[in-house]
């Protein structure tokens, strides 16, 4: 038969030792995001006191000796906004990851297919309906109808999408071009005639952590674990669809089929992170898009790491935007996000052969 | 930390000054004093707990009497001190200027931007929000959800100004001084009326703010006009924004313009710049006011942004303006 | 009697088309044999491809039974006929960012059976793909720095690596020179040695069909015909048919046989329909 194998044992992805140090680097990342969010801000809590109230909260440990205010302002304020930045962060970059792969498109993002628009239509038209539905499992209507909103949407883009034949990328593509411009066609109507409003619809529509809340975060944070876990379970689906759909075809995937399970998970993560945070840009296609540059294409490891990186970087984000004055934390993204990717773009371009 | 506690009976005259003070402009106008009664003070801790009810609906029991007061828009800044209980404040807004003494207060609302955390910081017993999305409904909900009492306010016509100033009054525990305040003003505004009884209303324009060929100007219906009839015009308004197209501002053709300082640098610009920048405007120089020379420089915009107890500096203001004769 | 690979018995397929369906495959009957080296020719348009992606499981036929390894084809999974079948694509841009072995490690997702881990199994497989593809050499070099022909036997690899029984091949020679195209023909010639391997290669030259196939078959009019090859004579005058040209045969001074269009005194392959 055929000859043996080769001396040298063959990697064959990336080897354990560089995931474990890709991946502990970013939870180390997130760690330390995560602290520093705790410390800083405007009013000045020690760290001694702000970890020692995480503790009480937590465990019950430890004397009080901290003004019940800055126990209201770490763990009422601050935490649930750093938790949620982390939620929000993993879930887009991780939906950004799986759409580059999907689309085969390293500049796609999550919001390509729908989700941003439907999501902004759904939350303007809450802002400015004279209706208080109170809250529901803690959300307001204007997360409900984010949410519903943005799901809606991606379903609306795929069914127009799909032809005899299944769903061909590029139709998918035009697709959610055409049904995110009506739909911000119609955003933008709603913000002509939203009169006093209008302040509340622009704050929306740039992203914010500020109005994160524990209840809030239980409702985006399974909804952005499950579709994570059920996604890295498909990994290999994910790197098979690198090699074009019909030699994907080719190795046993159900091309349709993952099409409509991929794009619906992905979908679920964005909308559950639009609908608690409204449309934050960037993140979703900045931090994929660099890791694969720096790591690989193997979804193995891409996804786990796009996760904790898109974590690490919106709650950096969001510890700028409180500092520089309560700026939504959509235009840091942005701030941070664009020259970034400019300057890899550029570096590409003078090192391309 | 307590405030010190004042005897009631020394507060009156004081109160006194203070309002005559406030009401008094330089020049002649009709001066309304607030005479000090005789009646004894009535000791604030009976008034407590107390239930009222804010512009939104909204009804709060406060317990005691709220010693650590924020405030998120100047004009309840503006009421507080007015009640005299300015040094209960411990939180303010950074766009507040009246009176002197809260420049030493923190402020917890910077760039128009409420920061959640310094509020929670002040730890105050009351925090006094502005309505119609001065201070984000979002906010509102956020502090009211961390357990802090927050009562709304938005008046938008003279008697809810007064009705607001006696439900900070009752909140507060300074229901007396309240009550004073708004019977003194009351009084400047009948003075006025008394004062442009009578008088031709001339057609007049309000020029809040001016940019691109789109005036705004009062609102239909809204506070500003009705300030404006009082003071004895006849006012020009906009659609319900306030927004005036120019061709409507040509066609009504006002016999009086009144410049507000939006639009205007009065630091930098001598009024009668203004009044040319004014001029030069497409079809603007052809308007009866303006040939005529009826353009009348840089009035407080405390008519349209602070709805509170200086109101009505801002109706006499404008009373004189419209008609200066009456008022020699 | 070596076992049957594949068997096609009257399949017929046929495309929707403005005017209703249009028909491309009429009573196509193939019997493809364990270690078979199949060429498939035809002028464009004959059906070519359609008739691989039946074999391949892609495409469904509209009529007739189609048999992979004994079994109806309908009873098989996606991932089944992935065990077994594989198409090496013409020429495919690999996904940057990936050295050759972990390209190549792709070719071993059918046969993934844990969630995450990678098992030795595989990494035998792909070892061996390597080295059958004549590409051990090739290993850690990232993809973006393959030459043509590394790519082509990279390609090669990863299709080895899914260990089919039946290897389909659509136009692997089209983008390459002579000397790749001769390449391919005698690594493919090599395969059939090494490994249990049957194949059935779309081919559009005449000449390297027959340098490689035992046997040649032609579509012509929706039909298969046997055209010989291998041990047996060439039908040129069928080959001329299906072509719509005449076919002749050469020999030159070294005793090379060509196959070339020929002219029409000499040819007797006219078609009259």
């Amino acid at each position: 038969m055929s000859a043996t194998a080769a001396a040298r044992p063959l990697a064959l992805g990336p080897s354990l030792g560089r995931s474990t140090l890709v991946l502990g680097l970013g939870f180390t990342l997130v760690v330390a995001a995560g602290l520093a969010g705790v410390v800083l801000g405007t009013s000045g809590i020690g760290p001694g006191d702000a970890a020692a109230i995480i503790l009480h909260r937590l465990t019950g440990i430890g004397p009080v000796t901290w003004p019940a205010s800055s126990e209201t302002i770490v763990w009422e304020l601050r935490m649930p906004r750093i938790v949620a930045g982390m939620v929000v962060g993993a879930g887009l970059a991780c939906s950004g990851t799986v759409f580059q792969a999907l689309l085969r498109n390293p500049m796609a993002d999550p919001y390509l297919i729908g989700t941003a628009a439907g999501a902004s239509l759904g939350a303007v038209a809450a802002l400015l309906l004279p209706i208080a539905i109170g809250s529901w499992l803690g959300l307001g209507l204007v997360q409900l109808l984010a949410f519903g909103g943005g799901l809606l949407a991606v379903l609306v883009v795929f069914s127009i999408a799909r032809g005899h034949g299944g769903t061909p990328v590029v139709t998918l593509l035009l697709s959610g071009y055409a049904v995110s411009s009506l739909l911000a066609a119609g955003v933008a109507l709603l913000m002509f005639s939203s009169g006093d409003r209008l302040a509340a619809v622009v704050s929306w529509l740039l992203g914010s952590l500020s109005g994160a809340s524990w209840a809030r975060i239980g409702f985006a944070a399974p909804l952005i674990v499950v579709s994570f876990a059920l996604l890295l379970m498909r990994w290999r689906h994910l790197n098979a669809l690198l090699l074009g759909e019909a030699q994907a075809a080719h190795l046993g995937i159900d091309v349709e089929r993952e099409k409509r399970v991929l794009t619906g998970l992905a979908a679920l993560a964005t909308s559950a992170g639009v609908a608690i945070s409204g449309t934050i840009g960037f993140v979703g296609l900045v931090v994929p898009h660099v890791l694969r540059l720096a790591f690989g294409p193997d979804h193995r490891l891409l996804l786990p790491a796009s996760m904790l990186y898109g974590s690490a970087l919106l709650v950096v984000a969001d510890l700028g935007a409180r500092l520089a004055g309560g700026i939504p934390v959509g235009v840091v993204t942005a701030l941070i996000g664009a020259p970034f990717f400019l300057w890899l773009l550029r570096r590409s371009a003078l090192g391309a052969r | 930390m307590a405030p010190h506690r004042v005897p009631r009976v020394l507060l009156l005259p004081v109160l006194a000054v203070f309002a005559a003070a406030c009401a008094a402009p330089a020049g002649a106008s009709p001066s309304a004093s607030v005479e000090p009664t005789a009646s004894p003070p009535a000791p604030s801790a009976v008034a407590f707990p107390v239930t009222v009810t804010d512009d939104d609906g909204r009804e709060l029991t406060i317990d005691a009497e709220p010693q650590r007061i924020v405030s998120l828009a100047p004009s309840n800044t503006e009421i507080v001190c007015a009640l005299d209980a300015c040094g209960r404040l411990v939180g303010v807004t950074d766009f507040d200027d009246h009176p002197p003494e809260v420049a030493d207060v923190d402020d917890v609302v910077i760039a128009a931007t409420v920061d959640v955390e310094l509020v929670v910081g002040a730890e105050p017993d009351l925090v006094l929000a502005a309505g119609n999305e001065l201070t984000p409904a979002a906010v509102i909900e956020q502090l009211e959800a961390l357990g802090l009492p927050v009562l709304v306010l938005y008046p938008e016509t003279l008697d809810e100004v007064y009705a607001d100033i006696e439900l900070i009054g009752t909140a507060i525990g300074q229901t007396p001084e309240a009550g004073e305040l708004v019977s003194g003003m009351q009084a400047r505004v009948e003075a006025v009326v008394e004062a442009v009884d009578g008088a031709d209303r001339p057609v007049t324009l309000y020029e809040v703010f001016h940019s691109e060929g789109t005036t705004y100007t009062a609102g239909e219906g809204s506070f500003l006009a009705s300030l404006l009839d009082l003071a004895g015009a006849m006012p020009l308004t906009g659609d319900a924004q306030g927004v005036l197209a120019a061709e409507d501002l040509v066609a009504a053709d006002p016999e009086l313009i009144l410049l507000g300082t939006a639009s205007y640098d009065p630091t930098l610009a001598e009024p009668a710049a203004a009044v040319e920048t004014v001029r030069s405007r497409a079809g603007w120089g052809e308007l009866r006011a303006v040939r005529e020379g009826a353009v009348v420089p840089y009035l407080d915009d405390i008519v349209t942004t602070r709805p509170g107890p200086r109101i009505v500096e801002g109706l006499e203001a404008l009373a004189r303006a419209i008609h200066p004769d009456r008022f020699e | 009697m070596s076992e049957l690979v594949a068997r096609l018995e009257g399949v017929s397929a046929a495309y929707p088309g403005a005017n209703g369906h249009r028909p491309v495959l009429a009573g196509v009957n193939l019997a493809v044999g364990r270690g078979d080296v199949l060429a498939l020719l035809g002028a464009n348009g004959s059906g070519k491809t359609t008739l691989l992606g039946i074999l391949a499981g892609t495409i469904r036929p509209t009529g007739g039974r189609v048999e992979l390894l004994g079994r109806p084809i309908e009873r098989w999974s996606r991932a089944e006929i992935a065990r077994s079948v594989t198409v090496l694509p013409q020429s495919m841009e690999l996904p940057a960012g990936f050295r050759v072995a972990e390209v190549v490690a792709l070719g071993r997702i059918p046969h993934a059976r844990s969630l995450f881990a990678v098992e030795r199994e595989d990494e035998r497989a792909v070892a061996d793909a390597l080295a059958d593809a004549g590409a051990a050499d090739l290993a850690d070099r990232p993809v973006s720095e393959l030459s043509g022909g590394e790519r082509q036997r990279v390609l090669v690899a990863m299709a080895l690596a899914q260990e089919p029984r039946l290897l389909l091949l659509d136009e692997p020679t089209l983008h390459l020179d002579l000397a790749h195209q001769l390449a391919l023909v005698e690594l493919l010639t090599r395969l059939r040695r090494l490994r249990d391997l049957t194949v059935v290669a779309v081919l559009h030259d005449l000449n390297l069909a027959h340098r490689l196939a035992d046997r040649i078959v032609l579509l012509h009019l929706g039909q298969l015909l046997d055209a010989g090859g291998g041990r047996r004579p060439l039908d040129l005058a069928l080959a001329g048919r299906a072509f719509g040209v005449p076919i002749a045969e050469a020999h030159t001074a070294d005793g090379s046989r060509v196959l070339a269009v020929g002219h029409d005194g000499r040819a007797s392959a006219r078609d009259q329909e």
